[in-house]
């Protein structure tokens, strides 16, 4: 029984990894200002974003009665640690993003996500 | 009877424990992943946040990421006060829970109270829930009892300090307040509709209904420490427990360090 649920676990961890959630249509760029769209909701969607680098940028949490980790938001490289609303939108000034990956997570680190910023 | 003899049937007890209770902690591991996984507790409490709804998500914070830190500490300290006096007393079990409701209920009511201004520090939650960890892992060791066979010790002066604390009603009353700041993402998520309530006693109520919430659970691993002291079982129950503990313990270890910068987020729960 233990061998079973254990081998449950690791096709599940498997399925997840083979998968990586890559989307471009959460980035918007309206007036040369990139907005950058996440929903937190155990854990974050999409958790892969790929945006452009050297575009004034805000990221953009929304959230409809989370009361999970993930309605803490946590970016080490930049100081951020922000609690989200239970409802609604946050908005987090990333102001001019250099290339390459801006990796986040909540406030226990247990959801991560991240943004490519490429050139 | 030869000393030697017994020395020798102590040890092959303590591996076919051991052995018995790494499979038994990594099984209960297991179907806590898979409860997170199944998808069961995201159910949708809508926009509002009444008593009501405080309680429900404190029943599944309790099921969820607070069981990785808050039940981790719970069941080692209460694994460890059973164990060293032998499922006697019930007290500074009792008075855990007591301190953690009305240490909620108060800290809520304060944050209610003091409105947006202030949070619950976030580096201090990190602190204390290293901190948490560290006890953790050595309450866990302990359990498992696997220094003792090796005779190799862990530093005895704060065993010692704990065996001297753990009888005196002051200690579970601060450590069930100490919880409050425990970085539990469901605690962090409801101190902020305290914050945002308003008044004391709203804020009050979003606190006190939230721990109500967690109550359930965190009672049943105390007090099953409790009465497996008094079961043949016993040295499994502790030493998967010690298993259980040990594993979350480094979990949450290894989140801190995501969290303060250190390493890159290895887990996505």
């Amino acid at each position: 029984m233990v061998l079973g649920l254990i081998g449950v676990v690791l096709i599940i961890t498997k399925n997840e990894n083979s998968a990586p959630i890559v989307n471009g249509n959460n980035v918007t760029i309206v007036d040369g200002k990139q907005i950058i769209d996440l929903t937190a909701r155990g854990g974050y969607s999409p958790q892969k974003s790929i945006a452009k680098a050297g575009l004034p940028t805000i990221l953009r949490f929304t959230t409809n009665g989370n009361y999970d980790c993930s309605s803490f938001i946590r970016i080490p490289s930049m100081n951020v640690s922000k609690s989200l609303l239970p409802s609604g939108t946050t908005e987090i000034d990333l102001v001019i993003p250099k290339e390459g990956i801006l990796r986040g997570s909540c406030g226990m680190g247990m959801y991560p996500f991240e943004i490519n910023f490429q050139n | 009877m030869t000393c030697s003899l017994c020395v020798e049937k102590e040890e092959k007890r303590f591996d076919d424990n051991f052995w018995k209770a790494l499979p038994l902690g990594f099984a209960f591991l297991a179907l806590f992943y898979l409860l997170q996984k199944s998808g069961i507790l995201n159910l949708s409490l809508g926009n509002q946040t009444t008593p009501t709804t405080s309680f429900i998500i404190g029943i599944i914070a309790s099921l969820s990421s607070c069981l990785v830190i808050v039940g981790g500490l719970v069941l080692s300290l209460s694994a460890k006060v059973a164990k060293d006096d032998n499922g006697k007393t019930k007290k500074p079990f009792i008075l855990f829970h007591a301190g953690r409701l009305l240490g909620f209920a108060v800290l809520g009511g304060i944050l209610g109270i003091i409105g947006k201004a202030i949070g619950v520090n976030f580096i201090f939650s990190t602190i204390l829930g290293l901190l948490a960890s560290v006890v953790m892992i050595l309450l866990g060791i302990n359990l498992l009892g696997i220094f003792k066979k090796n005779k190799i010790t862990l530093p005895s002066n704060i065993f010692s300090f704990f065996r001297k604390v753990e009888h005196a009603t002051w200690a579970p009353i601060i450590v069930g307040i100490g919880t409050f700041f425990l970085p539990c993402g469901f605690t962090q998520a409801m101190q902020i509709v305290a914050l945002s309530s308003g008044s004391f006693l709203s804020g009050c109520l979003t606190m006190f209904s939230f721990a109500l919430g967690t109550l359930p659970i965190l009672a049943l691993l105390s007090f099953s420490s409790v009465s497996f002291t008094h079961s043949k079982h016993a040295p499994l129950f502790f030493k998967s427990a010690g298993v259980v503990v040990v594993a979350l313990a480094l979990f949450n270890l290894i989140n801190s360090l995501v969290v303060i910068g250190i390493i890159s987020p290895i887990f996505n729960f």
